[in-house]
């Protein structure tokens, strides 16, 4: 079937299998591998993307359903060599240990300050329980998100 | 596998006759499903961007009554958020996994779905919903209380689908409270979940609804519960009163989650729990819907 | 930032990780981003019964299948029995797998393997495969596993290593010093615990996965995700029969690992496939398998018995473990001692101690190595017994505590009696901090304001509960780390290490290392770890030793190579070598001239006496200092559910001098809230068949965001003198407070003493309910 869909700002379409994951579509048919599979039943949010503006776990659409979307991974936020606020936080506070977990983690930070640019401890909580990490003990991603947020209002 | 998008309600209704495929709203449960290797469908039939099937208004019914509609296909984070829903719904949408399943994750695949821990099941239970079921014959309208049969299954015929599920204008004017308990307070399933709706009449409790999830083969009304508290002031009734009422019709299940009796006994404190936030307000801010 | 860090110029600083920008861009560096051609997708058949022998098999179907390239089964792969765990050879875990084998032993093992052009052709091809099993009698606990006329699981007549295979016991250990009947005798108070922990997983976020292929000179490479790539090559070699020159092993960015990526588990199989067919073979665990089939905690029973006098000095230690290794022996003897090794000696004041205990197979999941490593499972009963002791004498925890420790210029005879499965090392604890760190801690958490008060707000009752432990800095006398830093002639230099960062940062502060002793910022230093064809030899990233041993093969190889610098330099500015200082990416003199070390390097390169500025230095480690912790939590617990909540959480912890305090916090942070899933709500459910019920993260819960409590991670600054820089490890320690110092809390706020984990709301809730009646 015919995909024709909008992948970090450029068009793109591709044949594929109609049951193929969006997760996969963007790992295999794309080669964009910084979103990744942890579960594949959406519990972890290592696959978590921008579907629409709407963060969701790319393992559990169809990449039929992303036809005539728009999609934002990882690869998408940094501007050429500059890294976008979020990515330079979370370097920046140490939320970043074994790195599996963090584009997943990235994504869903970008959906939340994206709708809630000022969020509460409990909105930032809220925003990214849907992403599991067993490396870092959230500690440093809750401050890096809060460092995250603040910059990007103060450079609005 | 075929993967087809109808664009109507119509046209979706006439394919589904034909192929008796799957309906395929978020696909948060379905795909899981199919990656588990527990179905294995021939055709895929995605209703989710059929615009008639997504939104919040007021309609009118089929007994010419003013109600909410709300689209089948309306996702969960858009329940959880609308100012125009009663609050024990939005609680209960709110306690659905995370906000990426509530991004994908529609109301509609909830209440098919009918996993007996499904959290929009009580509060939908205790609102007195009833569901608009469509196939390419016409459509019929089922109660809540009749629409689950069992663990996974309701009434809907294998060429029907869910159009929308209506809320009567009276429900929506109540006080309404949701509370679970799960394991962990993110991500959690609810081991025992429990929704009340009321109006409180000079300070007493009427027109109340009692609905329990995750404690029987399918959401409950504790209807001895509810006459027991009828007319009562809250602080007439306390924690202990319960046990005898409210045990009656509860068959709550072993798992890997929480054992029956520990079902039953978290069961007690949640209705308590939301009675007491009903009760207490006529307005204002509901916490989040953990414990 | 501690007095001695001001002197440091790199170590003892925060600094960005070396591979942070890659992480947070998504560039592909874990093993499965790199996407060969022709990659053949590899799928693992399991065993649906927990005990039988597979009476045939036929692969005939699978094999006929277009796009099966290749089936693999008991009849076609070599027999050589080995054991999976990554330790230093010989290893002291029992040679009792094979890479197939017409038996099984816990459902989920290995019955065969299919490399097909996709999944779906690989798992159409699983489903073809016909087994008759022959099913067997199945030992489903350590206490069936021992008794008379048990099914014996290893009844094969090729393991070795095995303790008593009639009776299912891996590996049975028994020290003593002084006499503990006379010492209980003695003793004014007694009491005795004893806990059950369960069986946990470590799930990292990312499963196992390996990509096998053929390089152009035919030799197999294995790009694998792995805690300990030398011993994957060398078992590899064992396992296939190959020599072990044909091999190449790197280890890419990997995705967590905790310990079960310290075991050769996909990578034999992978292996073979690619050198029969030619092709790479990609074989990563589905989540589901990653929690039945790969590796887990050993759950534990320990008992522990104090024996103390009136004033509180402990007069008598016993303590006796039993383990559930499970279907197969790796790490059954060493997480077994190490329960021992790494507790008693904390309280080295009791002149009698006795350690006994047994690993036992049973046909079920299989214990590996877990962050912790069998600690976690003895700091259980032992803390919790001197709560109660403390309290039976009516005396204050902390002060116990103070009483009887460990300190600075003090040994135990433990250390000697009790290694890592064979004797251990005698040592002197020469860095300590422990003292300073239960005070830090105990006013952090508000202990004297807190303590006994059981403030109670609706249903939820606080309390207060502490622990203390210890653990070690790798495996004296038997690791080995080495290192080779290579100078550029723009001043930059390629440090080569052995060592394995798993995300723990140990590339970054490795360099830092080195940075430090030439006098470099930390860019200067371009990392390549973990090759086995580029990097010199290292065991690997366990019992935490990558900071303490492999660091100190980086202080060497630096040292050596900053010896070589200064004596280029001396005739650039006319001064003797020794007199020659590094900082500033330049040489002094003592007169304040230098010279760039680009400058240095150009002269040795290209102009006199060419030679390439480089050394390679090792590290034996001759004893293993032990980072100290102090642990403190306030609780809530709700009467009316059972659930508990953790309200704060503060550990201070001396792990010597941090070579990078933010990287040291993330250890810790990381380890607490992996120990408090462990304590409250991690737990495999096993059916009365021993299938685990609930092997994914739906049902098996570990902690989220909303699931981590305020907490205060101390460091509490000492100096190891026998380890780089004056550091000693960090990595496990924290994962082994969580479960004393939150039953403990539980006991201060509703006066139940807990001695099964996890503390559900139901175990709670029942624990209380039985306690009031």
């Amino acid at each position: 079937m015919r995909i024709q869909c909008t992948v970090n700002g450029k068009s793109v379409e591709r044949d594929i299998s109609p049951d193929l994951r969006l997760l996969d579509f963007i790992r295999e048919t794309l080669q964009l591998t910084g979103t990744k599979e942890g579960c594949g039943e959406g519990e972890c949010g290592a696959c978590t993307v921008l579907l629409d503006g709407k963060a969701v776990n790319s393992c559990l659409v169809l990449a039929m359903q992303a036809d005539g979307s728009v999609i934002i991974t990882v690869e998408g936020l940094a501007d050429g060599q500059a890294l976008h606020p979020i990515q330079e936080a979370y370097v920046e506070v140490g939320a970043v240990q074994c790195g599996f977990c963090t584009p997943g983690f990235i994504m869903a930070t970008y959906a939340l300050l994206q709708d809630t640019p000022d969020p509460s401890e409990e909105e930032i909580l809220a925003g990214l329980e849907g992403n599991l990490c067993r490396c870092t003990g959230y500690s440093k991603i809750l401050d890096a998100v809060k460092l995250a947020a603040r910059r990007m209002r103060e450079s609005r | 596998m075929r993967y087809l998008k109808p664009s109507s309600v119509s046209e979706a209704a006439d394919v589904l006759e034909s192929s008796r495929g799957m309906i395929l709203a978020g696909g948060t449960d379905a795909y899981v499903y199919m990656a588990e290797g527990f179905c294995h469908p021939e055709t895929l039939i995605d209703i989710s961007s059929i615009d008639t099937l997504r939104g919040i208004y007021v309609a009118t019914d089929d007994r010419e009554e003013e109600v909410i509609r709300i689209g089948a296909c309306t996702t969960i984070a858009e329940i959880a958020a609308s100012q125009d829903l009663p609050t024990c719904l939005r609680q209960g949408a709110r306690a659905v996994g995370s906000p990426q399943i509530r991004n994908l994750g529609t109301i509609g695949g909830n209440v098919c779905n009918a996993s007996p821990c499904g959290d929009t099941l009580a509060p939908l239970l205790c609102l007195d919903a009833r569901f608009v079921l469509r196939a390419s014959g016409g459509t019929r309208v089922i109660a809540c209380e009749d629409f689950f049969t069992g663990p996974k299954k309701t009434v809907l015929k294998p060429n029907e689908f869910l159009e929308f599920i209506e809320l009567p204008a009276s429900s929506c004017g109540k006080a309404s409270a949701f509370r679970m308990i799960g394991n962990r307070k993110g991500q959690a399933i609810s081991q025992a979940n429990a929704s009340v709706s009321l109006v409180m009449v000079d300070g007493r409790m009427s027109d109340l609804r009692v609905a329990v999830g995750s404690v029987a083969p399918v959401p409950l009304r504790l209807g001895k519960l509810e006459e027991f508290l009828t007319g009562k002031r809250v602080k007439e009734v306390s924690l202990a009163m319960f046990k005898e009422p409210i045990l009656e019709g509860i068959r709550p299940i072993d798992d890997v989650r929480s054992s029956a009796s520990y079902r039953q006994e978290v069961t007690v404190a949640l209705v308590f729990d939301a009675l007491a936030e009903c009760a207490s307000k006529d307005s204002g801010e509901c916490e989040g819907a953990g414990a | 930032m501690s007095d001695r860090a001001k002197n440091f110029a790199t170590v003892g600083k925060s600094l960005r990780k070396v591979d942070g920008v890659a992480l947070v861009t998504g560039k592909p560096e874990f093993v499965a981003d790199l996407q060969l051609p022709d990659t053949l997708i590899v799928k693992v058949l399991g065993s649906p019964f927990a005990h039988a022998r597979i009476v045939s098999i036929d692969v005939s179907a699978a094999e006929a299948m277009p796009g099966v390239a290749c089936v693999l089964t008991h009849k076609n792969t070599p027999t050589t029995r080995h054991t999976t765990a990554g330790q230093g050879f010989p290893e002291p875990s029992p040679y009792d797998t094979r890479m197939f084998e017409n038996k099984v032993r816990f459902v989920g093992d290995r019955v065969a393997a299919v490399a097909a052009d996709s999944e779906e052709i690989a798992e159409a091809a699983l489903k073809a495969i016909r087994v008759e099993y022959e099913e067997l009698p199945a030992v489903l606990s350590i206490d069936e596993a021992r008794r008379d006329g048990a099914p014996v699981i290893h009844d094969e007549p090729d393991s070795t290593g095995i303790y008593d295979v009639v009776r299912n016991i891996v590996a049975d250990v028994d020290i003593d010093v002084g006499d503990v009947v006379q010492g209980f005798d003695e003793s004014d108070e007694i009491v005795e615990v004893t806990c059950e922990t369960q069986y946990a997983q470590h799930t990292p976020i990312e499963t196992h996965v390996v990509l096998s292929y053929l390089d152009s000179a035919n030799r197999l490479v294995l790009r694998t995700s792995t805690q300990v790539p030398f011993h994957v090559r060398r078992i590899v070699a064992q396992t296939l029969g190959i020599p072990m020159q044909q091999i190449r092993v790197i280890k890419p960015r990997i995705g967590g690992g905790f310990g079960t990526k310290q075991e050769i588990l996909l990578e034999d199989v992978a292996g073979l496939i690619s050198m029969r067919t030619g092709r790479p073979a990609l074989l990563s665990l589905t989540r589901k398998e990653e929690f039945a089939s790969s590796r887990t905690r050993h759950p534990m029973r320990v008992r522990v018995k104090l024996g103390a006098m009136k004033d509180g000095r402990l007069h008598a230690i016993e303590m006796e473990a039993t383990s559930n290794t499970g279907a197969y022996g790796s790490h059954g003897l060493t997480v077994l001692a190490n329960t021992g090794s790494k507790t008693l000696p904390l309280y080295n004041k009791a002149p009698n101690a006795h350690f006994y205990g047994q690993a036992v197979y049973t046909n079920l999941p299989v214990g590996g190595a877990y962050r912790g490593y069998g600690a976690t499972q003895g700091y259980f009963p032992l803390e919790t017994a001197m709560d109660e002791m403390a309290d039976r004498l009516g005396m204050d925890p902390i002060e116990l505590r103070r009483i009887n420790h460990i300190q600075l210029g003090e040994t135990s005879p433990i250390f000697e009696k009790l290694g890592e499965g064979r004797e251990g090392v005698s040592q002197t604890v020469k860095s300590c901090e422990l003292p300073r760190c239960i005070e830090i801690g105990s006013e952090r958490i508000g202990w004297s304001k807190k303590r006994g008060k059981r403030l109670t707000i609706g249903p939820w009752v606080h309390g207060i509960g502490m622990s203390i432990m210890m653990q070690g800095s790798g495996i004296p006398e038997i690791d080995m780390a080495a290192a080779t830093i290579k100078m550029n002639e723009d001043g930059s230099f390629n440090l080569l290490i052995g060592a394995t960062d798993l995300g723990t940062g140990s590339d970054t502060i490795l360099a830092q290392i080195a940075a430090e002793v030439l006098g470099v910022p930390l860019d200067k230093m371009l990392v390549v770890s973990s090759d086995t064809d580029l990097t010199p030899f290292d065991v690997g990233a366990y019992a935490s030793s990558t900071t303490y041993v492999s660091g100190m093969a980086v202080q060497r190889a630096a040292e050596k190579v900053r010896d070589q610098i200064v004596r280029v330099a001396a005739p650039l500015l006319d001064a003797s070598a020794d007199e020659l200082t590094l900082r500033d990416n330049a040489v002094f003199a003592p007169a304040g001239t230098s010279v760039s070390l680009a400058r240095v390097c150009q002269r040795a390169m290209y102009e006199t006496d060419q030679f390439q500025i480089g050394a390679t230095a090792s590290c034996v480690p001759h004893e293993s200092p032990a980072p100290f912790l102090a642990n403190f939590a306030e609780v809530a617990v709700n009467r009316e559910t059972g659930k508990v909540k953790v309200v704060h959480y503060v550990a201070a912890v001396d792990c010597g001098v941090a070579i990078n305090p933010q990287l040291a916090e993330g250890q810790m942070e990381g380890a607490i809230v992996n120990g408090i899933g462990y304590a409250l709500t991690e737990e495999m459910i096993l059916s009365s068949k021993g299938r685990v019920r609930n092997p994914s993260l739906f049902d098996y819960k570990i902690p989220g965001m909303l699931d981590v409590p305020p907490m205060d991670i101390i460091l509490v600054e000492s100096y190891e003198p026998t380890g780089p820089m004056g550091a000693k490890s960090v990595g496990e320690i924290g994962i082994n407070g969580p479960i004393p110092t939150i039953a403990n809390a539980i006991y201060d706020a509703v006066g139940i003493r807990l001695t099964e984990t996890p503390f559900t709301p139901e175990r709670v809730l029942q624990a209380m309910k039985e306690a009031s009646s």
